[in-house]
């Protein structure tokens, strides 16, 4: 179990340098000019246009380039000399072409957004999802297993501005049921986060649990199939201890999986959900940073969801060992 | 002066959605649009005759709540770094600068005054040597009082890295070599040009005569900072507020919140009022949300204005209502969009002139949003610009607006015209937009082939002179209400270098350009602005442009609100006398 | 192993005339129709017939494992004199694991992979039997080394994929046993296991009977493990009883055309094995278009067409009348002297009859 901690570990490390060679070679090795898009559409004379190059260090070779920039990342480091300087603590991940802000500062900003997204909308999923699909396929035929069907069907197909805006319209602007969409620190109030973030946690919340419920209700009626269940009932277990002990934990294994990728996935940013409800998440602030072509933002925005991803594998491949027995001797 | 940039994800997806059969203004012309009341003139105040404090607002109430929704946080805040439209409306609520515009929402004229100074410059040999006085009472918010020398400092740093995406007209005015690199990577070594003989006394000494000086003062270029107070990078944050209110919370992308400052007295300031309590900056919008609220009205919300246009979407359910539509603000902007012909390269005066006659305005103007957002355009000075002159030197045929084809191919009759190359940035709006106006032209007898170019890249490419475009789009706005700031930066041919050029028409008219400088060296600003009107009929009649639109502003504030009207400048709420009804 | 016609005890378990059927898209399923036997403890029935001959139906119906909703189950399942049709779900339940319990085919498949051996035969203790865990624990270690297990402290916590077929297979008994049924019906308990395996299996099966002295039902195609541990035979074939006898009388001397099939088609220890075996030509009926009359007759060498009665009439299950042989009977249409010809002259030298 160790030995395989550590062999996966390792292999996150190689797969993350990987990734931000590639990504630092992409955005700055390419042909994008930012320091003329800093000096708007207007007239940028070459010596403006020199100058901001350099403060922003891209008057340097590439390998420097890279080179400063990891060494930042780990100890930190001091962008541009002199009386103008910044002083960049680890992790340090550039300052932005537009404000000099460091980045870190940006996306710790943006990204407990999208984690308050993400993760409320997770729970949402999780819950109403994986239970409905547990609850349908447990009740294969009846009405609430075609009622459930036919949630899955409708909001699995359904796209989340679209489902989002409808939902703003009728619950926020129409009725005043909820408030608007907005992110409060949750250590500011608990209350006014949660409130400001259940829109978005219902949208995206009820368009995953869509597929979770047809997910589950599949991996559900596969296991109830098992011999195990049916040894499971031929002990005279009752049938709730036949269903949650036996047939749940088997069942919802496969979908750790793909709810740990999707999570990852999801934590790098949900632009659509963030766009639809204007929160200034780790998805928007990335896309915004594109249409600057604010290459540190995008870097590391890239950057971050790679190392999310990468360590939700990882997490998963864990998980599963100890979920699944199996796995440990292999 | 450069628009927001904005990541417009979703308004995108919205307005496919609402395309879907709400649209039913396919009326013919501009309709709904009152008559522009062009800005006649400019008044500049030389003489300091400006009172303060300014008069009151009839019907304003002092108190309450403001609330400024703007899709994204600002930019900038650090005042030299300020330059995006937004940034310079609402700047106003807490930077000052030497001088300042007081903008008359009934169509009386625009007005440049003295701001912290007495008045809007002194000059005794025609603009080479400006003298400001600063205004008795001029204080920072923590009480101190501001003094030339924080003025100069400001302008010092507007050299430095924490001014290079500010404008940098003055900057370059003063030293044109850009040998100075400011207070840091210059230290010890004096602002060119700028000397401070006492605590209320500034004088900026040039080489050549510069007339447009008090337009350049009203950046916030001339803002002060005190040299002590000034943190760099955490100034954009916490800076010195020198206007009406300070910071009393900054969430960065989040929110803004002003509060009122103890320490700018009224009687000091020609422009602006303080009559609300707080104001409120909410940067977790966009366009959709910002129109939905404002419409809705729900508590603090009935007291507010949005920064951005109201959604197309949005535009049907707006006009529908009568009683938003009492809220709505609709008026011209100083954005105005062309397309250069490239003279250099289309060197026969009757094609440039058949292509304009060729060009379909009311294909254009539905194309990129309809009339409530767009105007046609007919001359290269936006309507709001002073002494912009209201002609068309190509009318379409039978008065329409849909051009006149058949002018066109009379004016082409024996002659052929090569295959033009149509270069444009390749956005996804202007792949579709692009293809509607070369549509247009087509029917005239010309082709084209398209050139998309990387947005990043475009004006590199098309501001180089040896450029193969011979049709090149484009847009500009003034960077000060002055005509030379359009005229003067757009077709003057002595101004033509090799590389970054903003005459992409590459217009070189001897006469032209000595008509320019004639007016560029006129002193008093106010006289020089009625001749800009005839200057730019001279240009169109030389055709290096299709003139194309006018941008329009069209917004909505909230019920409480008053005391609000369009700002000409900015293409926002005018806010200086803004206030909350109770 | 001497037949035993003379029942001392009431059979403890009885079924009479099982009926048991459930819809499909397709139409009907008649799984079961009209089967009747009983068992008594310490008795072992051998229910023998080829997959889908409704051998499994019938033992799931018993232990009440069939899907209630969907299947309609009639006739009378006696379980120690109560009929277990009548009881609840509940009811029923709470005699599964305890009073009757199943072992199962393929015991990799058959324990849930992710609970440890031991924990699964805790808890089929515990379900039935309020003991601490600790007291469960030392019952099930005590169970794994009565049927062969060892090392058992050790092997109560090791997972079902650490332990080799044979020994699953044996934990899988040792968890059916640990509540000491009187009912154990085993569903091809050898099936998946390697031959040598299987018969040490058969061998702990006889001797736990003996000892905890249950009624066994072994379902399976197997003849040779019906020789091996039944005392009674049930020959199934779609849904209802073919033959039904002793062991010694169905498998010496059978007189059902199916059950000359069943035989013929097993290799025999002797001779040429290709030349030896003739396979029962075509393939079990679907039991929702079930042949009319006799369900065998389309695959019957023998069959009494046109005029029938094969083709026409269901033949009735009833007693040898020519043979002495009490108990045994069978359901064909065929005169009883012409089947036992058939019998020696065709069918005794092929296969294992020989």
């Amino acid at each position: 179990m160790f030995r395989f901690a550590v062999r996966r570990v390792l292999l996150a490390v190689l797969t993350l340098f990987a990734i931000s060679v590639v990504t630092f070679s992409l955005f700055f090795l390419g042909p994008a000019d930012p320091a003329s898009t800093m000096c708007g559409s207007k007239l940028c004379d070459p010596v403006t246009h020199a100058r901001i190059e350099h403060d922003l260090g891209m008057d340097q070779p590439a390998i420097n380039q890279y080179a400063s920039y990891m060494r930042g990342v780990f100890v930190g480091r001091t962008i541009g000399s002199g009386d103008t300087a910044i002083d960049c603590p680890a992790p340090c991940l550039g300052v932005s072409f537009r404000t000099r802000e460091p980045v870190t500062q940006i996306l710790a900003r943006a990204f407990p957004v999208t984690l308050s997204i993400v993760t409320g909308a997770f729970v949402v999923y999780l819950i109403v999802g994986i239970g409905l699909g547990m609850l349908s396929a447990i009740r294969r035929g009846t009405v609430l297993d075609r009622v459930s069907v036919g949630f899955s069907l409708s909001f699995a197909s359904m796209q989340i501005y679209f489902l989002g805006l409808l939902l703003t319209y009728f619950l926020v602007w129409q009725t005043g049921l909820l408030p608007r969409p907005q992110y409060v620190s949750p250590a500011e109030s608990v209350g006014r986060w949660a409130m400001g973030m259940l829109l978005p946690w219902i949208t995206l919340g009820l368009i995953n649990s869509a597929v979770y419920a047809r997910l589950a209700r599949a991996q559900m009626l596969e296991t109830l199939s098992e011999d195990y269940i049916r040894t499971a009932r031929a002990k005279g277990l009752p049938i709730r201890r036949v269903y949650f002990r036996h047939a749940f934990r088997a069942a919802v294994t496969p979908l750790v999986t793909i709810a740990g990728l999707d999570l990852g996935t999801q934590l790098g940013g949900v632009v659509i959900t963030e766009s639809t409800f204007t929160l200034q998440g780790a998805g928007r602030t990335a896309v915004l940073a594109i249409f600057q072509q604010n290459l540190p933002i995008i870097m590391a925005t890239v950057l971050l969801a790679a190392i999310i991803i990468v360590l939700m594998n990882v997490v998963v491949d864990m998980l599963y060992a100890v979920i699944d027995p199996r796995v440990r001797l292999s | 002066m450069r628009h927001p940039v904005r990541a417009l994800v979703v308004s995108a997806l919205v307005v496919g959605l609402a395309a879907t059969g709400c649209d039913k203004n396919t009326g013919g012309t501009g309709t709904g649009n009152e008559p522009e009341k062009a800005q006649s003139a400019i008044v500049v105040d030389y003489k300091g005759e400006t009172p303060t404090p300014a008069p009151e607002v009839e019907g304003a109430t002092p108190g309450g709540k403001l609330t400024i929704m703007q899709e994204g946080d600002f930019e900038h805040l650090s005042p030299q770094q300020i330059y995006v439209s937004n940034a310079l409306a609402y700047a106003n609520l807490f930077h000052r600068q030497l001088t300042g515009y007081i903008e008359d929402g009934k169509g009386g004229p625009l007005k440049l005054v003295g701001d912290l100074a007495t008045n809007a410059g002194e000059t005794t040999d025609n603009g080479k040597t400006w003298k400001y006085t600063l205004r008795e009472g001029v204080k920072f918010e923590d009480g101190t009082p501001i003094t030339s020398k924080d003025v100069a400092y400001g302008i010092a740093v507007s050299f430095s890295t924490y001014g290079v995406q500010g404008p940098q007209y003055l900057q370059t005015a003063l030293d044109p070599e850009r040998a100075y690199k400011g207070p840091f990577d210059s230290k010890g070594v004096a602002v060119p040009g700028v000397t401070t003989p006492d605590d209320k006394t500034i004088v900026f000494t040039f080489a050549t005569p510069h007339a447009e000086l008090p337009y350049l003062v009203s950046y916030p270029t001339a803002t002060p900072i005190s040299e002590a107070k000034f943190t760099k990078e955490k100034y954009e944050t916490a800076f010195q507020s020198t206007g009406p209110y300070k910071i009393k919370e900054y969430k960065r992308d989040a929110y803004l919140d002003l509060e009122k400052n103890p320490n700018w007295d009224p009687k000091s300031d020609p422009i602006r009022h303080a009559y609300v309590d707080t104001v409120h900056f909410d940067f977790t919008v966009d366009g959709e949300s910002e129109t939905n609220r404002v419409i809705a009205g729900q508590g603090d919300d009935a007291a507010s204005i949005m920064t951005g246009n109201v959604v197309p979407a949005k535009i049907a359910e707006v006009k529908g209502n009568a009683d938003v539509m009492k809220r709505t603000i609709s008026a011209a902007t100083p954005f105005v969009r062309y397309l250069y012909i490239n003279t250099q390269r289309v060197t026969d005066l009757q094609v440039r002139q058949a292509l304009n006659y060729a060009f379909d305005r009311d294909a254009y103007i539905k194309a990129v949003g309809g009339y409530d957002v767009a105007e046609p355009a007919s001359t290269t000075l936006a309507p709001v610009v002073p002494g912009y002159k209201k002609f068309d030197e190509y009318p379409g045929a039978n008065g329409g607006s849909n051009g006149d084809v058949e002018k066109a191919k009379s004016l082409l009759q024996g002659k052929t015209v090569p295959k033009l190359k149509f270069c444009f940035a390749n956005t996804p709006v202007n792949q579709t937009v692009m293809a509607v106006i070369q549509g247009s032209l087509t029917k005239a007898g010309f082709t084209f082939s398209s050139s998309p170019i990387d947005p990043a890249a475009y004006y590199t490419t098309v501001g180089d002179k040896t450029t193969d475009c011979d049709i090149m789009a484009g847009g500009w706005a003034q960077d000060f209400p002055d005509g030379d700031s359009t005229l003067g930066v757009l077709f003057d041919g002595s101004k033509i270098v090799d590389k970054g050029n903003n005459n992409l028409g590459y217009l070189n008219d001897a006469a032209i350009n000595a008509k320019l400088l004639e007016l560029r060296g006129l002193a008093d600003r106010s006289q020089a602005a009625a001749q800009y009107g005839d200057l730019d009929q001279q240009i169109m009649k030389a055709a290096p442009v299709i003139p194309l639109r006018y941008d329009r502003f069209f917004s909505i504030y909230g019920s409480k609100v008053g005391g609000t009207f369009a700002s000409p400048l900015w293409a926002q709420f005018n806010i200086t006398g803004i206030y909350v009804k109770s | 192993m001497a037949p035993q016609t003379n029942a001392t005890t009431d059979p403890y378990l009885k079924v009479e005339d099982l009926r048991v059927s459930f819809p499909t898209e397709d139409g009907v399923v008649r799984a079961v129709d009209g089967v009747s036997f009983s068992v008594e403890r310490g008795r072992t029935l051998g229910i023998v017939g080829e997959s889908g001959s409704g051998k499994s139906v019938t033992s799931l119906s018993v232990m009440g494992l069939h899907n209630r909703k969907k299947t309609k189950v009639e006739g009378r399942i006696l379980l120690g004199g109560e009929d277990l049709l009548s009881l609840s779900d509940e009811q029923v339940r709470r005699k599964r694991g305890r009073d009757m319990s199943m072992i199962f085919q393929d015991p990799l498949s058959a324990l849930h992979p992710f609970y440890t051996v031991g924990r699964q035969i805790v808890e089929a203790y515990r379900v039935h039997h309020n003991v601490s865990k600790a007291q469960a624990r030392t019952r099930a270690i005590e169970m794994l080394d009565r049927v062969g297990i060892p090392k058992p402290d050790k092997r109560f916590d090791q997972y079902p994929h650490e332990f080799s077929g044979g020994m699953r297979q044996r934990a899988m008994i040792a968890m059916s046993l640990i509540n000491d049924p009187d009912l154990v019906i085993a569903d091809e308990p050898t099936t998946a296991l390697d031959v040598t395996v299987q018969a040490q299996i058969l061998d702990l099966l006889e001797d736990l009977q003996r000892e905890f002295n249950s009624a066994i039902v072994i379902i399976t195609h197997d003849l040779g493990v019906v020789s091996q541990i039944a005392d009674e035979v049930l020959v199934m074939y779609a849904g209802r009883v073919a033959e039904f006898g002793t062991a010694e009388q169905v498998l010496r001397g059978p007189q059902h055309p199916y059950a000359w099939g069943l035989l013929s088609s097993v290799p025999s220890l002797h001779g040429n094995a290709d030349e030896d075996l003739l396979p029962i030509k075509g393939n079990p009926p679907s039991l929702i278009n079930v042949p009319p009359g006799c369900a065998f007759n389309p695959r019957c060498r023998y069959a009494m067409l046109d005029p029938g009665p094969c083709d026409t009439e269901v033949p009735q299950l009833l007693p040898l009348a020519l043979t002495d042989e009490p108990g045994h009977k069978v359901a064909c249409h065929l005169p009883e002297r012409q089947r036992k010809e058939t019998y020696e002259n065709d069918i005794a030298s092929v296969g294992v009859a020989r």
